[in-house]
């Protein structure tokens, strides 16, 4: 199993989920162009290896239903991530739309801005149910605030 | 982050990596409307949160350009995420499209079936390039074991003294 569990977590550090799948080979391939192909595939593997021996990748899986892996990376600046991504002479020959590369954020913070969404909203529509005028952004965030607060207490 | 270390150790179960994504709303929806959809996706916040604690989930993050979240979902059968997926309500209002579930599967076992298959098609291409008969199914796993114990234990022979 491919987690590093202590740099899971680590405060500071930006984390990426990448998702790649590979296309598959014209029918017409020979077999030697398919033994070449995965031959470079596995080059690929041991980029990612590398990268988890350097602590960039925390976590690293196959995807058993199709020709994929899925990494979780964790990284300083999003100029390190183009780094690690751009480095690998493999990533390279992939098609754009082969590639999937998600900024994750924390769970709690993730949440806290939903909640301000939520109030924000449960505002606008008590003004618009009124028929009133929708508030100033300035009011709108005191008044959001203020049903955050309610809500929680 | 949210994490649940044991669940994440535990290495008899399998690992599932849900992906959601909210649709927008109608661009005429209400401030009303809208409010009931954020309570109702607020709803399943909270059913993640419990599964954290559960350990049915293990790792969970929001995406910080969309509304999504992301689970890693550790179950021992697919009965079980199942249950998981279908017990929360606010799950059955996502249109199939906007939930992505991958099995993951152990990394280090991946690299191994690549590494056979790549011995495959090393004994396909000798036969092809030869212009002999492929060998039967049998033999050819057969063959290809060969080739995988002299290719790679040299290779690890190499990595270990240089």
């Amino acid at each position: 199993m491919k987690i590093n569990y202590d740099r899971l977590n680590l405060p500071g550090k930006i984390y990426y989920w990448i998702e790649e799948t590979w296309t598959g080979l014209d029918p017409r391939s020979t077999y030697t162009q398919q033994a070449s192909s995965i031959s470079k595939s596995l080059d690929n593997m041991g980029y990612i290896e590398k990268g988890w021996k350097d602590g960039i990748v925390v976590m690293a899986f196959f995807i058993p239903d199709r020709n994929g892996v899925v990494q979780l990376v964790c990284v300083d600046t999003p100029e390190e991530l183009n780094s690690y991504v751009k480095k690998n002479e493999a990533h390279v020959r992939m098609a754009p739309a082969n590639r999937k590369v998600s900024q994750m954020i924390s769970w709690e913070a993730g949440k806290d801005s939903f909640l301000t969404m939520i109030a924000r909203t449960k505002v606008r529509a008590s003004y618009e149910q009124q028929g009133l005028r929708q508030p100033s952004e300035e009011d709108l965030e005191v008044e959001a605030q203020k049903v955050l607060e309610e809500e929680l207490s | 982050m949210k994490l649940n270390m044991d669940g994440l150790q535990n290495q008899e179960n399998m690992l599932f990596l849900v992906q959601e994504t909210w649709q927008g709303l109608d661009p005429t929806a209400t401030y009303d409307e809208q409010h009931g959809a954020l309570t109702r996706a607020r709803d399943s916040i909270e059913y993640i949160e419990n599964a954290i604690d559960r350990g049915n989930v293990v790792l969970a993050h929001k995406e910080s350009s969309m509304p999504s979240t992301f689970q890693m979902v550790s179950a021992n059968s697919l009965e079980m995420l199942n249950n998981y997926i279908k017990g929360n309500e606010a799950h059955v209002r996502l249109p199939e499209t906007s939930r992505n579930v991958l099995p993951l599967s152990d990394w280090d076992e991946g690299v191994q079936i690549m590494k056979l298959m790549y011995c495959k098609m090393l004994v396909r291409s000798e036969r092809e390039l030869a212009k002999e008969k492929q060998p039967l199914q049998k033999d050819l796993l057969e063959l290809a074991k060969e080739k995988f114990q002299k290719i790679f234990s040299e290779d690890q022979l190499a990595e270990k003294f240089g």
